[in-house]
């Protein structure tokens, strides 16, 4: 047994609940992009032309990864590079309206939850985003047999 | 090498993938926005906004009609007092009862939950777009008017 098989309910766990956060996150703004549109204007960092397009777009891309996660095996290591990227994106935009004093709503994870831009949104995509790294490298060793699975 | 290669391929896929759901989903929703541009943009241009202190001296005048556009069930946890409800995706049901409150001049003002929803928005320019003018928008919305602890009436 590899260590990395030890770590076999926590990774699944830990995929669920990642996948489960975009999914929950992505679905209202899949329904409303208008809403989600709305909150991207807040943060005043984009130029308006493409404010629409990436509120279409950004919640399919964390639907559709957050459920390939789940379901497929072989697309697994994508979702993951896809989903640690957005947070990665996600937590730089806090970070910048955080320094320029904007008190909007976060916009991000989960939709519902109202969270206003603030620390607590920064540490949770960080937790999130160290998962999401965790489950990477994983699925990296998996994947090359020639990395030691205890590196 | 090649697991590399395969990684951002499956990586294109997906991203292909997701730009085609969202055309297709954005060509059929009814809750659909324009490709280019900035839905939320839109409100200062085409509606004048009230903050505040604006909003509460035209309250206190009793001018305005007040339109609360949230759904029901955020309506009925409390909305603004003597706001009446009317989400954009109930059009078709309460307008007609709407309407026989409203002239073309009558000064009306909508609001959502704050900046970051854009139903006060859509409401507006149905509004407009029947021939009502005097539409304005508290961008705020109630998320500004509980954080000053103003009053706030709860149920339907």
């Amino acid at each position: 047994m590899t260590k990395h098989d030890n770590y076999g309910w926590v990774s699944m766990i830990c995929r669920i609940a990642l996948a489960g956060i975009f999914i929950a996150s992505a679905a209202p703004k899949v329904w409303n992009p208008g809403g989600f549109a709305a909150a991207v204007s807040a943060y005043k960092m984009l130029p308006n032309m493409i404010v629409n397009p990436l509120a279409v777009y950004l919640p399919w891309l964390e639907l559709l990864a957050a459920v390939l996660l789940l379901f497929a095996r072989s697309m697994r290591d994508a979702a993951i590079l896809i989903l640690t990227g957005l947070l990665l994106i996600y937590t730089v935009a806090v970070v910048v309206a955080l320094a320029r004093g904007l008190d909007i709503d976060c916009g991000c994870l989960p939709a519902w939850s109202q969270t206003r831009v603030g620390w607590w949104a920064i540490l949770r995509n960080v937790m999130l985003f160290a998962v999401g790294i965790w489950l990477y490298s994983l699925d990296f060793r998996r994947a090359d047999p020639a990395i030691p699975p205890s590196l | 090498m090649r697991f590399l290669d395969s990684l951002w391929r499956r990586i294109f896929i997906l991203m292909i993938t997701a730009a085609a759901c969202a055309a297709v989903m954005n060509a059929a929703s009814p809750n659909r926005i324009p490709w280019t541009g900035n839905v939320a943009i839109a409100t200062p241009i085409e509606f004048d906004t009230l903050s505040l202190a604006e909003v509460r001296d035209a309250i206190s005048q009793g001018k305005h009609i007040v339109f609360d556009a949230r759904s029901s069930r955020s309506f009925e946890a409390g909305h603004v007092p003597a706001s009446l409800n009317f989400p954009p995706e109930r059009i078709d049901e309460l307008f007609p009862q709407m309407q026989v409150l409203l002239t073309p001049q009558q000064p009306i003002l909508v609001y959502c939950s704050g900046a970051s929803c854009d139903q006060s928005l859509k409401l507006a320019r149905f509004l407009k777009a029947q021939g009502y003018g005097n539409v304005k928008i508290f961008s705020g919305g109630m998320t500004e008017w509980k954080k000053a602890k103003l009053p706030v009436e709860v149920g339907p």
